[in-house]
């Protein structure tokens, strides 16, 4: 999910000249932080005997 | 299918929506919110359709259809509404950003209904994100267009009815296939969207629309709309194969 702001930035630069500022990739951080710190707990995948 | 790969089916599959939110913001001066998501949808499904026939995806029971259309419907019809209006009002990073959200919002819904235990770390990572999100639209406000606030606000409501369908989708999953599941939903999803646009006359916004716009339009439809979903299903279902589940 942290990659689609990403894409979604640089392409609206080239198509409609929208800014990338510094503030949106900290916010990005901030994001693939909090998704890191939540799910490296609760992923916790096992494979399931057949 | 390797982890990695797998990695990397997820992150095309993310690029091609952020994409669509470029490309939205693109087509969003000329034509309103129905209408683009009847193009995302509307040529999203029959890319899709036929490609759950070819790939014999399996379809929800009959006992499930009336579940995965009202699903369909909320996400494809109303969410999709939604995302197109707040792409309106702000640019396609700051509505992105608002949208990255959606795996934190997801837990914190599944722990309010139930199906997930909030612990701390959890609580934390939720709070950084969303914290992280609110900080970074706020700072950036003087450089958004005018009444961006707007566009962050709906988008970030949306995001949490999506959070809902996620954590509902569930159980119909697990009985049909991701790809049988979407392809029901997408279908119920553009008919509304369709019946909407044609009996409101909006659609008419299309025959204004010159090479360019039909480009980002199939576009839209193509690479937003089927191609994300359809590797989104694949990377769900190659794991689904391999046998792996959340403990």
């Amino acid at each position: 999910m942290t990659v689609n702001p990403l894409a979604a930035g640089l392409l609206a630069a080239q198509l409609v000249g929208e800014p990338i500022g510094l503030n949106l990739i900290l916010g990005l951080v901030a994001v693939f932080a909090g998704i890191w710190l939540a799910t490296s707990e609760r992923v916790e995948l096992v494979r399931v005997a057949r | 299918m390797s982890e990695w790969f797998g990695v990397a089916i997820a992150i095309v599959s993310s690029c091609l929506g952020g994409s669509a939110a470029a490309v939205t913001r693109y087509l969003v001066g000329g034509a309103d919110p129905i209408t683009l998501a009847v193009l995302r949808w509307g040529i999203g499904f029959v890319v899709v359709l036929p490609a759950a026939l070819l790939l014999r995806a399996a379809w929800p029971p009959r006992r499930d259809w009336a579940g995965v259309v009202a699903l369909g419907v909320a996400f494809f019809g109303v969410f999709f509404i939604l995302y197109n209006m707040a792409l309106g009002y702000t640019t396609a990073a700051r509505a992105s950003l608002a949208l990255s959200t959606l795996p934190l919002q997801t837990l914190v819904v599944g722990a309010v209904l139930g199906m997930e235990r909030l612990t701390l770390r959890k609580t934390a990572g939720v709070a950084i994100a969303m914290g992280g999100v609110f900080a970074a639209l706020a700072s950036g406000l003087a450089d958004a267009p005018r009444g961006a606030w707007r566009g962050e606000a709906i988008m970030l409501g949306a995001v949490l009815c999506m959070a809902f369908y996620n954590v509902w989708s569930r159980p119909f999953m697990r009985r049909s296939s991701p790809l049988g599941f979407l392809a029901v939903g997408m279908g119920a999803g553009a008919v509304v969207l369709i019946a909407l646009d044609v009996m409101s006359g909006r659609i008419e916004v299309l025959r204004e629309f010159g090479t360019a716009q039909w480009v980002a339009g199939v576009w839209l439809g193509v690479g937003g709309g089927a191609a994300a979903f359809i590797l989104w299903c694949w990377r769900c279902s190659a794991r689904r194969r391999r046998g792996w589940r959340i403990r």
